[in-house]
This record gives structure tokens, sequence and C-alpha cells, in this order.
């Protein structure tokens, strides 16, 4: 019986080619227009090498040392002629150096006249540098042994060694985003079984209803169906993605799949769910409330150049960005690309798969009524 | 007794669906439930399915007292709802097995039901055709193939034929009575007169959520002090001509509308006579006479005061 269930499930999802098209094939084509759109998002953004002068009556071969070790695919980011105050401030001037660094004492000060990344660099640079020598300073003057502070140093370095095999890039943000929405999509494939299978909401339903089988497994037979095909639908657009579009998803693909699997499983229960809520909102109007839901989520997950909204709402607002559904999954593809821990990404996980399970047995609770007040 | 129904209330706040409904349908009967749009006729049915909850009263089936989890009794039943309850996705013979299959575990028995409930409906030649390819009427006897394919004791059709072309009408209705020449009891819903005239055995006839009449069509038609129509074509009648007609002894009713001339007689037979002579006297040509026994329509119209299509 419930194979039965399960094999025309099937065959009515695959072969429903709207849905298939809404949830496949447009996102497929929305990210060849991002590809058209963000190609060069990259570029703009890649470090170039640049000159920078120092100023200084010191020895600074250690900080020139640290400073080497930033590197692009040509060599050095940067390098260091050493000049005096006004060679270094003429230079700057005529923009034949970016900025220049000025030993004085203890103290050292950066001055650039522009604000790009490389200038951005700098900054940065010198920050982390200032706090590894106040560091180095605290852990000596303590009496700890010199030795260990070389040792966490150099896992210091293997952590830049590492993080150095990716560099950001705008369009990879934007897909990972994308194959958010497109996973949240799902919900339409939820919200079908609800409609075909509640005798409150078709005729279908009505019949289903009143056949000798347990309503839930009914719903279980629905559910499988779905996620098998969705799920695989789902592979499908991560596929093209990576092999057509050559976005990098790095390397974690067995926690790809399985954040893949949970959110499209969290997709069909809140798909399932909003079908439950009410049967006086019509099949239509519900897909486009989903539809308005999950595109002001993808809004709030930076899919639409926003990112600087999704930043803030994780600075200020984190809460909100646990609760967006496409935000926890295209997150998960962020942390699984960039961070180096995977801590973040389990936290991120357990917020997806605790929605999930409060769906399922939201969906549990609608279920189990099999009366209703209205026809 | 197939279906009990006692003191049946159903409220959807304060508007009463059915009101004290009480029904009887022994086994083999087909049962016409009539009534305009929004009488009750579905919820009746529903509320006997488990479907709908209601407020009072009991459904017996079977002899059993139903709820949602009887299976045992939900195995026994069809139902066609009034919706085209079809997957537009599934071929014809896909949905039929579909729906079999919620019933019938035996793959072999069930290709076995499918093959005769296409044959019975008459859709030998569209069984690889999908929903959208099918015309109204073929759809509609899609829709019954599927709540019948599993060889029910009880059926319940809700308005089968609504936007039905007379050939699958009659194809539906033939289909009916073969289903209950097999032993099925049927209960059929519908505001078309014609079809409870022809197919039914017992009528009850619902409004506002009530029976306000129940019998076999003569019954029905006895209950009423309409006997026969007596129709004639006639090219002017005038008023006081109309007045006299309705003076003579045994005419019930008089109605012109232009060219036939409708009297509702006691007896023809009695009647006749006067009314010929009377128009011969008058000198008004007729023509077509023809007599028509009282409709369920005239029962329907006489009871409530108004037409079943209202």
């Amino acid at each position: 019986m419930f194979w039965h269930l399960f094999y025309y499930r099937l065959k009515i999802l695959i072969t429903n080619l709207p849905l298939i098209f809404w949830t496949m094939v447009f996102p497929i084509l929305l990210g060849l227009l991002f590809m058209a759109a963000f190609s060069n998002l990259d570029q703009a953004n890649l470090l170039n090498q640049s000159a920078i002068g120092i100023v200084s009556e010191e020895d600074t071969s250690e900080f020139e040392t640290m400073l080497s070790s930033l590197q692009t695919d040509e060599g050095e980011l940067f390098t260091v002629s050493h000049l005096s105050k006004q060679e270094a401030t003429t230079q700057l001037t005529n923009d034949k150096i970016i900025g220049y660094y000025e030993f004085d004492k203890a103290d050292i000060q950066l001055f650039i006249n522009q604000n790009h990344i490389e200038q951005t660099v700098l900054s940065e640079f010198l920050s982390q540098y200032l706090q590894i020598q106040d560091k180095v300073t605290v852990l000596l003057n303590a009496g700890v042994n010199p030795e260990e502070i070389y040792s966490q140093l150099v896992a210091n370095e293997d952590f830049i060694t590492e993080a150095k095999e990716r560099s950001f890039s705008q369009s990879n943000f934007y897909f990972f985003a994308l194959l958010g929405m497109t996973i949240l999509n799902g919900f339409i494939w939820g919200l079908g079984n609800t409609n075909d299978q509640q005798a409150n909401q078709s005729a279908n339903g009505i019949r289903i209803c009143l056949s000798p089988r347990n309503k839930f497994v009914v719903s279980f037979a629905n559910l499988l169906a779905s996620f098998v095909l969705f799920y695989l639908q789902s592979l499908v657009v991560l596929g093209v993605f990576h092999f057509i579009y050559r976005v990098d998803f790095g390397s974690n693909w067995g926690w790809i799949f399985l954040l893949i699997a949970i959110g499209s499983l969290n997709a069909l229960s809140f798909g399932t769910l909003m079908g439950n809520f009410s049967s006086k909102i019509s099949f239509d109007q519900k897909i486009t409330i989903g539809t308005t839901l999950t595109m002001a989520m993808s809004f709030l997950a930076g899919m639409m150049g926003t990112e600087s909204i999704k930043y803030w709402i994780s600075q200020n607002l984190p809460l909100l960005g646990k609760i967006n559904l496409v935000n926890l999954i295209s997150e998960g593809f962020y942390q699984l690309y960039y961070y180096q821990s995977l801590q973040p990404f389990y936290h991120n996980l357990l917020w997806l798969a605790g929605f999930t399970i409060v769906f399922f047995l939201s969906n549990v609770y609608f279920e189990r009524r099999v009366s209703y007040d209205h026809l | 007794m197939i279906i009990e129904i006692q003191n049946l209330v159903k409220r959807y706040g304060d508007f009463v669906a059915l009101n004290h409904f009480n029904l009887s349908v022994k086994q083999g009967t087909i049962l016409g439930l009539l009534g305009p749009n929004g009488s009750g006729k579905s919820t009746a049915i529903h509320c006997m399915l488990s479907l709908l909850t209601y407020d009072r009263g009991t459904v017996k089936l079977f002899d059993e007292d139903m709820n949602p989890t009887k299976y045992d009794i939900k195995r026994r039943i069809g139902i066609v709802p009034q919706e085209i309850a079809v997957f537009a996705e599934l071929s014809v013979v896909e949905n039929i097995d579909y729906y079999c299959g919620l019933y019938v575990k035996d793959k072999k028995q069930r290709k076995q039901y499918v093959e005769e409930v296409i044959q019975l409906v008459g859709l030998e030649k569209f069984k690889k055709f999908h929903p959208h390819q099918l015309s109204g009427g073929l759809k509609r006897r899609l829709n019954i193939a599927c709540g019948i394919s599993h060889k029910p004791e009880l059926i319940f059709l809700d308005e089968p034929t609504v936007a039905v072309d007379p050939q699958s009408r009659n194809k539906i209705l033939s289909s009916i009575k073969e289903l209950n020449q097999q032993g099925a009891t049927i209960v059929y819903t519908t505001h078309y007169m014609e079809e409870v005239e022809i197919l039914c055995d017992r009528v009850v006839i619902i409004d506002q959520g009530q029976v306000i009449a129940e019998g076999t069509k003569e019954e029905l038609k006895n209950m009423i002090r309409t006997g026969e129509k007596l129709l004639l074509e006639i090219p002017s009648l005038s008023q006081q001509q109309k007045i006299a007609l309705a003076a003579i002894p045994g005419v019930l009713d008089v109605d012109y509308d232009q060219v036939t001339l409708t009297l509702n007689v006691a007896n023809t037979k009695d009647t006749l006579l006067p009314i010929l002579t009377y128009l011969e006297n008058e000198q008004v040509p007729y023509a077509n006479l023809h007599t028509q026994e009282a409709t369920l329509n005239d029962v329907f119209l006489e009871i409530t005061g108004k037409e079943l299509r209202d």
C-alpha cells in the first residue's frame, strides 16, 4: 500500500511540468543571469601588487617579514621601499605608492590617500601586527617560554595559509543565497501534498480521506516521494551551478549534501504546514504568500545585492538571521566554503534541523484530525 | 438498513445546515436525495461519511456507528464527489488504478477491477488519455470510475451529471442502474428531476436541512393535489376565457404562456370533454392536445413553493 502511494506520488510530481519549471529550471535560468551580471564582480575585488613605503629610522625587518607573508598569485602583495617622510608624502600624493607606514618609537602609523581594498588590507595588517606584538610582550613579561609563543604564532600562520586557498568571491555568495532560495521554494511541493491529501482542500482529498487507509501512511508516502524527487532536483541545480557555472562550493561535499537534504525536508515540511494552516485561503493564494515570504527571506539573506543588510542583521538582530530559513541554508554553504572550523556550521545546521522538527510535529498535530468542521 | 440516521444536527455558527435530519436506506435501493442548491444534500452525505463533524444525532452504516477510523466500513463505501476528483498528471487507467489501489492490494485483482470499470463507464478508447484531453462528459465518467472501481456495496453519487452531454448522461445513468443490479445500494443527489424519475426507487426531498417529503415517486405524486396536466396549443386566449376555463369543475389551475395552455386537472377523463366543448363554443382553435402526469418537479413546487433549480 505504502509503495503504491509512493509510486503514484512520484509519477504525479515528476509529470507536473509547471512545478518542475518553477522550482528547478527557473533557478537555473536565474543563475545564468547571475553569471552574466556578476562575472566581473570577483575580478574587481582581486588584489593587485602594490608599492608601499616605510618611514623609519629603526630596524623594521621583523615587520617587513610578516608583511611579505601576504601573497598574491604573482608573488608578494606589497613591494616595500624605505623612504624619508618627505619622499613618502610626495610619492603618496603622486600615487607612486598606495600608502606608507611611519614608525615613531613604539607607535606605527599608516598614511593613505584613498580607500580601496589594498588600503584596507594595509590597515588590517597593521591592526593584527600590533595585536600580536602586544600579545607577545604580555606573554614574555608573564614568563611564558618563547618557544611556546612561537608555536602559537606558527599555528596562526597555518590558519593564514589555509585561508589563502579560498579568496572571497562575491558571485559565490549570491549563488549560495540563490541555492538557499531554490531549496526553500520546495515549500510548493509540500503545499501540493497537503492540497491533495486533505478533504477540506480538494475533491481528491475527500476521496483519499474516505479510503480505508490511515492518513499518516498517505502523508508519509507523499512526503517521502516529494523528498526523494526534490532532493535529486536540488542536486541537479547544485550540479549545474558547480560544473557549468563554475561556482566553487569548497570541498566539504558530505556536509553540503546533508545541508541540502535537511534544507529540502525543511522546505517540504514548511509547505505542508502552510497548507495545513488554513483551508479558507486558496491554494493559489498560499503559493503567493509562500513565494512572497521566500523572496523576503532571500532579500534579507543578501541575495539581491543586499549583503550589507544581511551583515547588519547578523550584527544587530542575530535572531532574525536565525529564523530566516533562506539565510540558514545559504549561510551553511558560506560557512562550509570559507570557515576553517565547522563549529558555526554545526550551530547553523542545528537551527535548520530544529525548525524542520517543529514543522514536522506541527503537521502531525494538524493531520491527526480525521473529521473537519468545514469542507 | 444500510444507512440509518437519526436527528442529525449540523451547525455552521448560527446557520443550521442540517436540522434534525433523519434518513433510512434499505439495501439495494437507489435513493434520490433531492433539493435545491444549499439545501444540505452534500452536508448530509459528508456527515454520514464522518468527513464532517456534527453537533447532534447518530449515523449508522451497515448497522454500525460510523466514525472516521472505521476502515472496515469505509472499505465497503464508494464516493463520487461533485467536483471532479482526479489527478491531471495521471492517465485514465492510472487514475483508476491509483484509487482502486487504496482499497484493493492484490495487483491482479486490481487490474481486473480497473478493466471492468473502464468497460462499465465506456472509457475503453480513452485509457491512455489524460484528463485534460477528455470532454466534460468523459471526465465525469472517469470521476465515477474512480469512485466505484473497488466494487463498493454503498455508493454516494453527488450530482455526477452536472454539465454533461446527453450521450454521457445516458451512459452514466445506465452504469448506475447496472451497479444497482449488481447489488450496490446507491445514494444519488441531484437537482435534475428527470434523472430521479428514471433512476430512483425512493426519493427524499430536502430543503433547509430538513427532510420535507419522502417516499416512492408514486407516493410523492399522490401527496399533492395536482393530478394530471392537459396541454393544448392555442394562438390566443382572453383573460375572461381563462377565468371561465378555471371555473369548469375538476380544473385546478390554468396557465397560458401565449402558445401553450396548461390546465391542471384532477381527472382528465371527467374534465376533458367540458373543456373542449367550451373552446369550440368560444371558437378558440386548438392543436397538439396531450396530457402529462404530475412530475416530481410539481411535487417539489407544491411542497416548497419554489423550483428545484432556484
